[in-house]
Order: structure tokens, then C-alpha cells, then sequence
């Protein structure tokens, strides 16, 4: 009985997920495509609305014959881990009060570990194949991005935790019943949304005509099942960045009763996704590590830092008086 | 398959870093050696001649006329200023007389196909520094003025415009009242483009001070154009020894300061806002009347000719030695050669991410290095 | 007896050819088509100008990929010199098992204005076989599409 309704909700869960990734490719493509005064997918099916679906098709087709090779092996596993990692830290996050896949005491610290995780999986993906060396310093530019900014992303999600005491994603969305933290904690607020947005690479699956760094892409000679799994893990954790900003700062599934909480949930993560899609496409990349350390280590994650300090304040010695 | 690569690595000793001359998109055949000290490039040797065509001796023993649409091949991305360097020297030595509407309608299409050429320099930089936005606006900016220039000459890049002693057809009143639209336009969609550019604090972070030419460096390796006037060294065919009409239109020649990439961004910048003011009191003086002077003794000149002109890249120059009608030698100094070697002392000191940037901040047409 | 086996091969073979992972093979192909393009010169611009808002190519679904193990077909423009001649064989080499080539411009389907350069080869055609010839110099952009489209409508 207990297995039947453990599985029942992995499904639902898992349907969940490749719908809300399914919408989100569809209409980041789009939204993306009107932005640049153009129309995007339009002849495949109603308005592209299979253009996802084809692409994705075409990539399992595309799956190299010697899948097996070593060379090949390691690149899988490191897609592997990628994907599992980016799944299990979606599953911690609750959706609403009743909706929720696992409760642990410390979601919120274990999630974002997850993430950075499935991160470092791209890391195996070192292809000596073609020889062009410049393919490495792409994944060298990965890797500094990936240790880099997940330090201020860390630090400046203690900030709610301090102000809930607790580690638990349900206690912090608790403790915004009057007000949500975006209002006491705005410096957090954008810390954590800049280093989401650093972070976030997109993958060659959805405009890959419009790849930047054509180049230096560290997949380019990548195809089929890795290439997949890597940039749905990548959709997943920029999903599950986005679901976990809005629990942090925005209330999660708090708001007037005329709607179902869970809807609450998706319209503010829609949001947050639409707010990263405009400053994606506005601002550069940052390219060297030395101006990443510049970001990170010596604003971001002091910014941060001073946020905590405040916020350690206002518990320690305002809220015992205003009752907060 | 791979030996061929590991062979070419083994050739030149010294350098860690091979970036493949195909993996530029849309145009950008070199390739590029990089030796690396602590993180930092100490030397690189671009790899070029992958586009050689071999213009040069091609034209030889053809007709003047026949000529002129080889010679549009030289430059890729603004076509007509080849075509004018050719000209305006068989012109010279020749002596004909040009009449002033084509004097004028060739400076019109000459400034017109500079700004698409920075545009499409401007798209390459948004290409490179990740401004997904700022990409699609600028290509729709140029295909506009693309427009324009195919309505004029009937060609989008390789017009085949300009003959000896005039220009090939009139300008159609549809064009004068396309002109009219587009110059309402372009205006507020270039201010628009330039806060993409110069009002964006994360952009003018990481172009300033990266890539710095030194003015020694320009002068011995005589740098032109923009790269030049990004100096601070005021420099320009247009005004030092004017051809065509640009005496009795006045124009600025915008300049920078220290040289470095956000110094020729803001110079490109400045000379697409020139190049739309000299267009537009180029159509408020042209005057009525002819557009060519034909001469029936053309097949009997022969001589020697040099000259030179302001294209997008820098100073173009050419000279050619005619006899009896018919071309014997040709020779052109391309601005883009130049700027090459000027990327290769710029790039000194920086490190492997920067290399893209600012090798399209010099604004190199691999057609006009290669020829 | 004979017959009946006849029948039932004719059978299989059509069952072979509407059957619905052909179908589907077909659909994707024809919808998303990944274009390795290997350009030079000022076909490369032209190319450019086709992901812009005036042709955005997106709308048939087609992409500009980096690398030639990723794409079905391979789109080589501009002039092909001897220097780059074992470039272009590495790469045709890497191609999947199907592989369509298009020769974009005058240059690659023959030399174009410089068919008499010592330097230049005499069109894509002298080393590799080519499908479909774009003709212009450099071709219109609407014309570039226009090859992509029929080699699109081939799966119909």
C-alpha cells in the first residue's frame, strides 16, 4: 500500500516536472523570439508548439554507435550524475502544504547542494576527439562558474533561515505569513537571484543558432542521449532555482484564498523565470576568473554577509519587541 | 583524420593553445596560435590565407570595365569602397571629368555601405560578448540599410555600381522617399542600440582597458582607420586628401582617447551617426544632371595610377598600371592586414577569455587580408 | 503458393515503408533540421543575415549548430581554397552517415568569378557529391532558405 502511493506520487511528480520543463523550453523560445522583434517556432504545429518535442526526438535518434567506447563512458556517467542529482534536488522542494514528495529537517541546504552537483557533472565532459583546445578552456569557464558562485549563492540563502531558525523549506515559507521576505531582505533577495542567473549556462537545446560561444561550446561534439541529459538537467536546476527563490523570498504558496496555493506557486516561478529570460538576453557573459572573483567572492558574497549580520540583528534583539 | 591535426601541432613549437580556423562562424577563416605564461598570452601567431583568390592576378589582361566586379570581391562587408578606389585612380591620371550628381550619389552609397559594415561589425561584437538582444536589433538595422543599397545599385553586398567617369544607373524616386523613412527611423533605433553598447555598465566593464594598442605599435605598423583615430591621432583620408565631394559637406571625425576596445567601439559608434548626417546633406545639395561621362578612347589609355580612400577597415589603396585599355599589373594595400598584426601586439598581456573580443574589436574582413 | 508469399512480401514491404517509426523518423527530420554551416566570405554574411527578425529561419525550425557530428546537413559557402581543402575533407569525414551537402554560392558550385585562380578549387563538387546547388553571388537570402525548404519537403 505504502509502495503503491510512494510510486503513484514519483509518477505525478516526475509528470510534473517534464511538463513544467516542456512549457518552459516552449516558452522561453518564444518570449525570447518576440524580445528580438521575431516570431519564433511557427510551422510545427500550433504556433511550434512540437518544435520542442522534435528537437528532443532528434537527439535520441542522433545517439553515437559506439556508445560504449570509454571516451563516451565517462561522458555518460558525468550525464548521469547530472541528471539524478538535478532530479533528487527537485523532489526536496514542496510545492505547496499537502504537496510535497519527502519532508527533511535540512530540504533547503541539501537541495542546493544537489544542485551544484549536478553541476559539477559536466566536468567529466572532456572530449579530446576534435583537438580544438579552445573546447577546454570552455570547460574550464564552466568549472570556475560553477565553484565560484555557488559560495554567495549559499550564503545569501541564510538569510530567510535565519529569520525562520530553521532549515526546513516549510518552516521558512511559514514564517512569511504577513509579510514575505523579499520586504525585510531585499539585498538577499537579489544576491540569490544574480548568482541563479550567473549560474545558469542554457544549454545547445533550445537556441542553438543563437549559441554564443559557437566556439568555445565545451559539448560541440556532443550529441544524442548526453547531450540531452545535460541540458534537461540544466532546465531542471534552473527550475528548481527559480521554485526555490519564490519560497525563500516571495512567499512560496502564500496568497489571497480565491486560488489553489500550488497555482500561487507556478505564477510567481513563472515570473522569476520570465525576469531571468529578459536579463539573460541583455547583459554579457562573464568571461575570466578573475573578474568571476571579482563578482562573487569580493561583492556578492559580502553583500551577502552584511545581510546576514542585519538580519541576525533585527532576530536577536527587534523581533522579541515588535513581535514580529 | 587526426594526424594531420597533431601534426600541425608538433610543426610550430611553443604554442599550447590551437583555436581551428573553421570554428569562427559565419565568415571568419583564421586560425590562431596562443602561447600562455601564468594564465597570461605572451605571444600568438594568427594563421591566415585560407581565402586567398588571387585577385590581383586574376585581373590581369582584362579590360578597365571588365574589371570592376572582380574588384567588389576584395571586401566582404562594404563592397563599394574597392570599386571607388579604382575608379577615382583611372580618374585621376586620366583626367575625366566626373559629373557632380554621381560625385554625390557615390558618396551617398559610400557612407551607406559603411554603416552596414558597422553594423555587421557591431553584430559580430554582440555575437561575442553574449548580447542575445542586441544581435537581432543590430541585424535588423542592417538589413534595412541593405535595403537601401539594393534599391540604388540592385545588389545587397556586391553592387558592381561604379564605372569609370560616373555610376551605372540614376537613383529611382522610390529610393529618395525610402531614404526619407529610414532616416526617421534609424535614428531612435540607434540610440537605442548604443545603450546596449555604452550605457552598459557590465559591457563598458570588461571592453575598458582591455586590448591596448600602443601608438608606437600603430605607427610602426601603419595602422588606419578607426583603429587609428582610437588613439586620439585625428587621421583621415576624408579630410587629409579629399576625394569626391567630401570638401563642401562638413562633417566631425570622431576620436578616443587611450586606444583600448571601448575606445574603438565608441569611434565605430560615433562615425555611423556621422555617416548618417553626411548622407543626409549629401540628398539636401544633390544636384540635377548627368551621371556619366562616357569617353570612346578608353581602350587606349595606358599609364600608371595610384590612390587611395577612407573605407570602413582603414586606408584602401591601390595601384594599377595600364596599358592600351588593359590591366598589367594590380596591387592593393588592404587596411585589414595591418589590423592583424596590430590584434597580435594587442593581445599581449591579456588573458584567453579576452582573445575573441578584441580580435573583433579591430574589425577584420578576412576577404580584404587574404585578397 | 507462390503468390500468397509474393503477397505477403509486397505486405511487408509496404508495411515497411508506412509504418510508424518511419512516419515519426520522417516528421522529425523534416521539422528540425541542425545545419553545420562552413563559411567564407561574403556568402557568411548572407547566412547571418537568415537568423535575423527579416528571415528568422527559427520558424521551420532550423539550427545553427558548432559541430558536424550534430548536424544532418552541411552548408559549405564561399570560396574553397587549396589551404582549406583538408579542413573541409576532416569535417565531411566526421559527418554522420547521411550526408547531404549544399554548395551555397557561385564560388563553391564552380569557382565562380575566380574559376582561373591557381589557389582556388573548382567548386565543392571536384571532392565531395553535392545535393543541392544555390546559385547567386552571393545568393539572396531568401534563396538559401528557399534550398533548405526543399530539402525539407524531400521527406514528405
Amino acid at each position: 500500500m505504502i509502495l503503491k502511493s510512494l510510486l503513484l506520487k514519483t509518477f505525478y511528480f516526475l509528470l510534473f516536472l517534464l511538463l513544467g520543463i516542456y512549457v518552459t523550453v516552449y516558452l522561453h523560445k518564444k518570449i525570447l523570439a518576440h524580445m528580438q522583434s521575431r516570431r519564433g517556432p511557427l510551422h510545427t504545429g500550433f504556433h511550434g508548439i512540437l518544435q520542442t518535442l522534435s528537437q528532443t526526438l532528434k537527439l535520441l535518434l542522433k545517439s553515437p554507435k559506439n556508445f560504449l567506447k570509454s571516451q563516451n563512458l565517462v561522458i555518460t556517467i558525468g550525464a548521469i550524475i547530472s541528471i539524478t542529482f538535478a532530479i533528487a534536488a527537485f523532489l526536496l522542494i514542496p510545492l505547496t502544504g499537502e504537496i510535497f514528495f519527502i519532508n527533511v529537517e535540512i530540504s533547503l541546504p541539501l537541495c542546493i547542494c544537489f544542485i551544484v552537483i549536478s553541476n559539477t557533472g559536466t566536468f567529466l565532459s572532456i572530449d579530446r576527439t576534435g583537438l580544438n583546445t579552445n573546447k577546454i578552456l570552455g570547460l574550464l569557464d564552466r568549472i570556475s562558474t560553477t565553484i565560484v558562485f555557488s559560495v554567495p549563492l549559499f550564503i545569501s540563502s541564510l538569510g530567510p533561515v535565519t529569520f525562520a531558525s530553521s532549515f526546513n523549506l516549510f518552516e521558512i515559507v511559514k514564517s512569511q505569513g504577513r509579510f514575505y521576505n523579499i520586504i525585510y531582505q531585499p539585498l538577499s533577495m537579489i544576491v540569490f537571484s544574480v548568482t541563479c542567473l550567473l549560474l545558469w549556462q542554457r544549454l545547445s537545446l533550445d537556441v542553438p543558432s543563437k549559441n554564443t560561444y559557437l566556439n568555445i561550446d565545451y559539448l560541440s561534439t556532443q550529441t544524442g542521449l548526453n547531450l540531452l541529459m545535460f541540458s534537461i538537467s540544466e532546465y531542471i536546476n534552473i527550475l528548481s532555482l527559480s521554485l526555490l527563490a519564490t519560497l525563500l523570498f516571495f512567499g512560496g504558496w502564500n496568497g489571497p484564498g480565491f486560488l489553489h496555493p500550488i497555482i500561487w506557486t507556478i505564477i510567481k516561478t513563472f515570473i522569476l523565470q520570465v525576469m531571468f529570460l529578459f536579463l539573460y538576453t541583455v547583459i554579457p557573459k562573464i568571461k575570466g576568473i578573475k573578474r568571476k572573483i571579482n563578482i562573487s567572492l569580493a561583492f556578492l558574497s559580502s553583500l551577502s554577509l552584511l545581510n546576514l549580520l542585519i538580519v541576525i540583528f533585527v532576530v536577536l534583539y527587534l523581533k522579541p519587541i515588535f513581535n514580529l | 583524420m587526426e594526424n594531420r591535426k597533431i601534426k600541425d601541432y608538433e610543426e610550430i613549437e611553443g604554442y599550447d593553445i590551437y583555436i581551428e580556423p573553421q570554428f569562427r562562424p559565419f565568415g571568419f577563416p583564421v586560425g590562431l596560435y596562443i602561447a600562455l605564461k601564468d594564465g597570461v598570452i605572451i605571444n600568438i601567431k594568427p594563421e591566415f590565407g585560407y581565402l586567398t583568390t588571387g585577385v590581383e592576378k586574376v585581373v590581369e589582361g582584362m579590360e578597365i570595365d571588365k574589371a570592376i566586379p572582380f574588384i567588389d570581391r576584395v571586401d566582404s562587408s562594404s563592397a563599394i569602397s574597392p570599386e571607388l578606389t579604382y575608379c577615382i585612380g583611372l580618374e585621376k591620371t586620366f583626367k575625366i571629368d566626373v559629373p557632380l550628381r554621381a560625385k554625390f550619389i557615390r558618396t551617398a552609397l559610400c557612407e551607406l555601405s559603411r554603416i552596414s559594415s558597422h553594423l555587421l561589425w557591431l553584430t559580430r561584437l554582440a555575437n561575442v560578448l553574449g548580447i542575445n538582444n542586441a544581435l537581432h536589433y543590430c541585424l535588423r538595422e542592417r538589413e534595412e540599410v541593405l535595403h537601401l543599397i539594393e534599391l540604388a545599385t540592385g545588389s545587397r553586398l556586391t553592387p558592381n555600381f561604379i564605372r569609370v567617369g560616373g555610376v551605372a544607373s540614376n537613383l529611382s524616386p522610390r529610393f529618395i522617399e525610402e531614404f526619407r523613412k529610414f532616416f526617421r527611423s534609424f535614428r531612435k533605433n540607434f540610440n537605442m542600440l548604443k545603450t546596449f553598447f555604452l550605457e552598459n555598465e557590465l559591457v563598458v566593464n570588461r571592453l575598458n582597458n582591455l586590448g591596448v594598442l600602443i601608438e608606437e605599435d600603430a605607427k610602426n605598423l601603419a595602422i588606419t582607420g578607426p583603429n587609428l583615430r582610437a588613439l586620439g591621432i585625428k587621421k583621415d583620408v576624408r579630410i587629409d586628401d579629399t576625394y569626391g565631394i567630401y570638401d563642401e559637406i562638413s562633417f566631425k571625425i570622431p576620436v578616443g582617447e587611450k586606444g583600448d576596445s571601448l575606445d574603438r567601439c565608441i569611434v565605430r559608434m560615433g562615425e555611423i551617426e556621422q555617416s548618417t548626417s553626411i548622407i543626409s546633406q549629401a540628398f539636401y545639395k544633390m544636384p540635377e544632371g548627368e551621371i556619366r561621362t562616357y569617353t570612346e578612347d578608353i581602350n587606349q589609355f595606358s599609364g600608371n595610377t595610384r590612390s587611395h580612400i577612407e573605407c570602413p577597415h582603414g586606408e584602401l589603396a591601390m595601384e594599377i598600371s595600364i596599358d592600351e585599355g588593359k590591366i598589367t599589373k594590380l596591387r592593393i594595400k588592404s587596411p585589414s592586414y595591418n589590423n592583424l598584426l596590430a590584434f597580435s601586439r594587442a593581445v599581449l598581456g591579456e588573458s584567453v577569455e579576452d582573445v575573441e573580443v578584441i580580435l573583433t574589436s579591430f574589425d577584420i574582413c578576412v576577404c580584404e587580408v587574404d585578397k | 503458393m507462390k503468390i500468397l508469399l509474393r503477397k505477403m512480401v509486397h505486405k511487408v514491404r509496404n508495411f515497411k515503408k508506412f509504418s510508424l517509426f518511419n512516419k515519426l523518423t520522417n516528421w522529425v527530420k523534416s521539422t528540425s533540421i541542425n545545419i553545420y554551416c562552413f563559411t567564407s566570405g561574403c556568402c557568411g554574411n548572407e547566412i547571418l543575415a537568415i537568423l535575423g527578425p527579416l528571415y528568422d529561419s527559427e520558424r521551420w525550425g532550423i539550427n545553427f549548430v558548432s559541430s558536424p557530428e550534430r548536424a544532418d546537413v552541411i552548408m559549405v559557402s564561399g570560396t574553397i581554397t587549396e589551404k582549406m581543402k583538408p579542413i573541409l575533407e576532416d569535417l565531411y569525414n566526421s559527418f554522420g552517415n547521411e550526408k547531404v551537402l549544399i554548395a551555397v554560392g557561385s564560388c563553391a558550385i564552380n569557382g565562380g568569378p575566380f574559376y582561373k585562380s591557381d589557389f582556388v578549387l573548382k567548386g565543392v563538387k571536384e571532392i565531395f557529391n553535392v545535393d543541392l546547388y544555390v546559385p547567386g553571388c552571393p545568393p539572396r537570402p531568401e534563396a538559401i532558405i528557399n534550398a533548405i525548404l526543399k530539402y525539407k519537403d524531400h521527406f514528405k
